[in-house]
């Protein structure tokens, strides 16, 4: 009972200590929870969501023209292969998926259009909301979306949605939302579903596809498939289509959201690392100020080991009630958490509670603070009674005397504090540690921060392409260069590259296809790093992305050979480059290089680099001047004004564009007789087939990623401000109650609060600037092994934010201490006298 | 005549205990004169301590004036005060409050380094001093745990008198020591009155006050009756110690 009492006093005695253990722990319960549960969630939520929509696990999606009944033949005699179907949707991928955002500007998405019957054959078409049957009848352009557009874009049932093309805007009425297994990422893009006659309307706008849908066991080997279907057909079919499959549709709807994780972690063992720092520190403490009643108990005959457990039932109520918290909150906080997850995976996800994860955590947490504890407590039994009373010879310092006065010179202050420092530099190592996960944590979290403070560029500059303002898709015959050349000359551009159109080639031995970024010379691009060896310069020379070369093992130096068709070719690669784009795994050759593996190869578009802040549509209006409507623009010519002959000639106008754009025919000529009159006209007034761009698209993926990323570090960021302020804080507080004595003999010598304050904020500054160092060293290497295994990439660091970060660390470190050192104020000589 | 350097007005100092107020010094007023070896004695309760801090400006009065060389230092911030206390006061304690951490030399010079700035003047200085008071240089390297009672509260009074002041206050300085290490340190109180030191001495002790030049006996906060003799070692011990008991006895002490 009586050592049931002493733990009770420690409790009652230092209430706001206690506090902060149960704070910390209740921190560090909530998140482990989270970040089990996010982690956990994060793979159920996809496969609960999928397995809902009864979904393909596959899907392929060629180019009309290339299709080949083949390749349908092929997956319906395999047996690894069931519920094969055949169907059509458009394509609006690429930057051809233009919307109009409810702030009436234009936004680009990867989607893809179809219909309700197409729907059917590929999932079950669940809806997760939906305007009635009668409402739905009602409207002339009902457009269901996949969920993404409800949880993460945030449209609702009955709002306009706009489609884009041909300069024409195609309302449609949200009629309702429903659960897409695949195509429901920004990523790889989205499912549109609409009504039969709008599809045929849009059929005009957007290039028509065909897709292979179907199911396929784990024995079935996609690059095995496309092997076959080259030699059925003599074609390379990865060059022309799009694979989308259930395990890359949730890598890449996971990906960023593991961010989180990864920064929630740091989070919880920062708070775990403080809780159990802050236990030591206390139990210390406690016992140096209880040695007395220490040397009472074990004369009356209390075992040392009995006297220890006082501190441990003090440490089951602190650090119990702390991860009883936790766990509570953890629990309640779920729905919040599926939120979350789902946001960012934008699906809606219901999942159930984890209770018994987070109670586990709890228990863990709890188990961990209390063995740590006891450890501690255990320094008990160096204090037989004798000892005890005398207050524990062994707390005094008889070593070496520090930094002696005698020598002194500078400010008296400063060399107290260093000279206490030294002297008590082993009660320092666990604010160093603490301050150096923190610091950890804060210097990843500014990184972040810093990465996406501009939006999506930071991602944009990890793409391993140039992202170019503009596009310009170019009629067949329409010579590239030589257009490239008149457009050079245009108000407002920068630079003009030719394009080959990102082919996807095949890599011997790799089940991952690469695209093929070609540039006559690499040093005109702008957005491509590399982070070892070189750009490309001769034709049997390549780059591969960082990914590639982690996951295949290819070094500089090595030999790769790759496929178009049935070409092969051998390159060595000469360097690595970052690069996120189309999953990481691109392929970098030279004009030279990429013509040894498709000799007919000619650029088909132009890459259309602008002045900085010089305004898009301007440019656009310019082209539009000097070439006229593009193919595309001219596909939906509906109504025409003007005499007869206009609208005839209006009519042949869009008959020829889909014939060219839709059909690949290269040259069209027409001779229309009405009565005795011939109207005649040929399709070499066409010269753009298509302009899109790249950085739209790119920033409609990444723009919501980047904010919510942003917004994490910032929360982050105050989060571990808070959590330093707190430990710092109670450290200060303690040193405070500890040293009480000796700040009065100071207060008695002269030493005014300020000065005690200011010694009191020296004394950290040593450990705080050592941690902050090895805190950034830390960050460092995290940081880079994050995004290297996280996202394939390697991430470059600024040393001057991060010293910036430090600098800022060691100042908010001796803020704080200055001001919790504000007790000092209140320490009275004479109450030291009287005692 | 000799000059007065530490006055009271109407001084008083309460306390609040449990909601009442607590009167300890009340109304006094008083002079300490430059030079003067005074010893404030009393019943415990009395105020002597509390008198004692108010004088050195450690505590603040609730009421009435404290006059240090003429400048009333009752209104003055903590902080202003610890910048008083400074140069104008030196403190030794009856557990002598040495800082555990430091060697002897280092706690001497930890009081005089936020006065002086440092100096091998200073240094010699303070090691003079520990020598004087029967320190060896191998002492001055100790810590504070390593030395017997007499020998820390040596080195309290060298730490109060490095920096020169113009009061040395002194709270029972011997009330912890045993009679030999006792005598040791009165004699130092002693010698350094001799040297033109004014002491203020809380004590309630005879063979401590018999040091004393000026005997201010206190009861329930004021000021009932003083004593004055010589410099002590100028008369017979004897016959002074007889007649401060005599006074003492009738305070009623």
């Amino acid at each position: 009972m009586k050592i049931f009492r002493l733990s009770l006093f420690n409790i009652k005695k230092n209430k706001k200590e206690v506090i902060a253990i149960i704070f910390l722990t209740f921190i560090t319960v909530f998140l482990m929870g989270g970040v089990v549960t996010g982690a956990t969630k994060m793979n159920t939520a996809f496969d609960e969501s999928f397995d809902r929509t009864g979904c393909v696990t596959n899907m392929i999606v060629i180019t009309r023209e290339k299709y080949r009944d083949e390749y349908l033949g092929l997956l319906t005699d395999d047996p690894n292969v069931s519920d094969v179907k055949k169907n059509r949707m458009l394509d609006g991928m690429t930057g051809t998926g233009v919307v109009r955002d409810k702030n009436g500007e234009t936004i680009a998405y990867n989607m893809y259009l179809c219909t309700e019957k197409t729907e059917r054959q590929i999932e079950d078409f669940v809806k997760t909301e939906s305007m009635s049957e009668s409402e739905i009848a009602a409207l002339k352009h009902p457009i269901w979306l996949p969920t993404p557009f409800s949880v993460t874009l945030k449209y609702n049932i009955g709002d306009t949605f706009t489609l884009v093309s041909a300069g024409r805007d195609y309302p449609f009425t949200v009629a309702g939302f429903y659960e897409a297994g695949l195509l429901s990422s920004s990523g790889h893009g989205y499912k549109l579903i609409v009504s039969d006659e709008d599809y045929e309307l849009l059929s005009y706008n957007y290039n028509e596809r065909v897709c292979l849908s179907f199911n396929a066991s784990d024995k079935w080997d996609r690059s095995q498939y496309y092997e076959k279907c080259t030699e059925a057909t003599g074609e390379n079919i990865s060059s022309y289509c799009f694979a989308y499959y259930k395990e890359g549709e949730k890598l890449i709807e996971i990906s960023f959201l593991s961010i989180f994780i990864v920064l929630s972690s740091f989070l919880s063992i920062v708070t775990l690392v403080a809780a159990t720092f802050l236990i030591r520190r206390k139990i210390t403490n406690d016992i140096e100020d209880q040695m007395q009643q220490i040397g009472v108990l074990e004369a009356l005959g209390y075992r040392s080991g009995e006297i220890s457990l006082s501190y441990l039932y003090e440490y089951v109520f602190s650090g119990g009630s702390g991860s009883l918290l936790g766990c509570i909150a953890s629990i309640l906080f779920t729905p919040v958490m599926n939120s979350i997850v789902g946001t960012m995976m934008g699906r809606r996800y219901h999942g159930m509670t984890t209770v018994f994860g987070d109670i586990v955590i709890a228990i863990i947490v709890t188990m961990i603070i209390m063995g740590f504890a006891l450890l501690k407590a255990g320094a008990v039994k160096k204090f037989p009674p004798v000892i005890a009373f005398r207050k524990g010879i062994q707390t005094h310092h008889f070593g070496k005397n520090i930094l002696p006065l005698e020598k002194h010179s500078g400010n008296i202050n400063i060399k107290l504090a260093l000279k206490d420092f030294f002297i008590n530099y082993r009660s320092g190592i666990g604010t160093g540690i603490c301050i150096i996960i923190a610091g950890a944590a804060l210097v990843f979290a500014v990184q972040m921060l810093d990465f996406f403070k501009t939006g999506v560029n930071g991602l944009v500059s990890l793409m391993g392409c140039d992202i170019v303002e503009t596009q310009i898709e170019l009629m067949n015959g329409v010579d590239a260069k030589d257009f490239a050349d008149e457009i050079s000359q245009l108000d407002g551009v920068r630079k003009v590259l030719l394009n080959y159109g990102y082919p996807y080639i095949r890599v011997k031995n790799s089940a991952e296809d690469g695209t093929a970024i070609v540039f006559e010379d690499f040093n005109d691009s702008e957005n491509i790093f590399t982070t070892e060896g070189r750009y490309p310069e001769h034709d049997n020379e390549i780059m591969i992305s960082l990914k590639r070369a982690k996951l295949e093992g290819y070094r500089l130096g090595d030999s790769i050979t790759v496929y178009n068709d049935s070409i092969e070719k051998t390159y060595v690669i000469c360097g690595i480059v970052n690069s996120m784009m189309n999953s990481g795994y691109n392929l970098y050759l030279t004009k030279e290089g990429y013509l040894r593996l498709n000799p007919n190869a000619r650029p088909g578009s132009v890459e259309v680099y602008l002045d900085k802040d010089y305004d898009r549509k301007k440019f656009e209006d310019t082209l539009g001047e000097m070439y006229g409507s593009s193919a595309r623009d001219s596909q939906a010519v509906s109504e025409s004004d003007g005499d007869l002959e206009s609208r005839i000639r209006k009519v042949a106008d869009e008959k020829m564009a889909i014939l060219i754009s839709e059909y690949g025919v290269t040259d069209v000529d027409y001779a229309i007789y009405i009565g005795d009159e011939v109207i005649t006209g040929d399709s070499r007034k066409f010269v753009i087939k298509n302009i899109s761009s790249l950085q739209d698209l790119t920033k409609s993926q990444m723009e919501p990623i980047a904010t919510q990323i942003k917004g994490y570090s910032v929360g982050a960021l105050i989060f571990i401000a808070i959590v330093v302020g707190v430990i710092l804080y109670i450290l200060t507080v303690s040193n405070i109650r500890r040293q009480r004595q000796a700040l009065g003999i100071m207060k008695s010598m002269g030493y005014s609060s300020k000065d005690l304050m200011i010694q009191m904020s020296v004394k950290f500054m040593p450990i705080t600037v050592t941690a902050a160092i090895f805190a950034s060293i830390l960050a460092i290497f995290l940081t880079k092994a994050f995004w290297l295994y996280g996202l394939g990439i390697d991430m470059g660091y600024s040393i001057f934010l991060i010293i910036v970060v430090d600098i800022l660390l060691i100042i908010y470190c001796f803020f704080i201490t200055y001001i919790s050192s504000r007790r000092i104020k209140k320490i009275s000589v004479t109450e030291l006298m009287t005692e | 005549m000799v000059s007065s350097i530490l006055q009271t007005e109407k001084l008083c100092k309460s306390f609040s205990n449990g909601g009442m107020q607590q009167h300890v010094i009340k109304n006094l007023d008083m002079e300490i004169r430059k030079g003067d070896f005074t010893v404030i004695m009393g019943a415990s309760g009395s105020g002597k301590s509390t008198l004692l801090y108010a004088l050195s400006g450690m505590d603040k009065p609730t009421m009435g004036k404290v006059k240090f060389d003429g400048r009333e230092i009752q209104n003055l911030s903590n902080d202003e005060l610890a910048v008083f206390r400074r140069g104008n006061c030196g403190f030794v304690f009856q557990s002598v409050y040495l800082l555990e951490n430091q060697t002897v030399l280092d706690n001497v010079l930890t009081g005089a380094l936020i006065v002086q700035k440092n100096s091998p003047e200073l240094v010699s200085k303070a090691k003079d001093l520990l020598r004087k008071v029967g320190l060896s240089d191998e002492d001055m390297k100790k810590y504070p745990n390593q030395l017997s009672g007499g020998e820390a509260q040596r080195v309290g009074i060298v730490r109060a008198i490095i920096n020169d002041p113009t009061i040395l206050f002194a709270d029972e300085p011997t009330g912890q020591l045993n009679s030999a290490s006792s005598k040791d340190v009165l004699d130092i109180f002693s010698d350094i009155h001799k040297n033109g030191q004014s002491i203020v001495m809380v004590t309630h002790d005879l063979k401590t006050a018999l040091r004393a030049t000026r005997v201010i006996f206190l009861r329930d906060g004021g000021i009932v009756g003083e004593y004055e003799m010589p410099v002590y070692g100028t008369d017979d011990i004897k016959q002074r110690r007889s007649d401060l008991q005599k006074f003492l006895d009738e305070m009623g002490w």
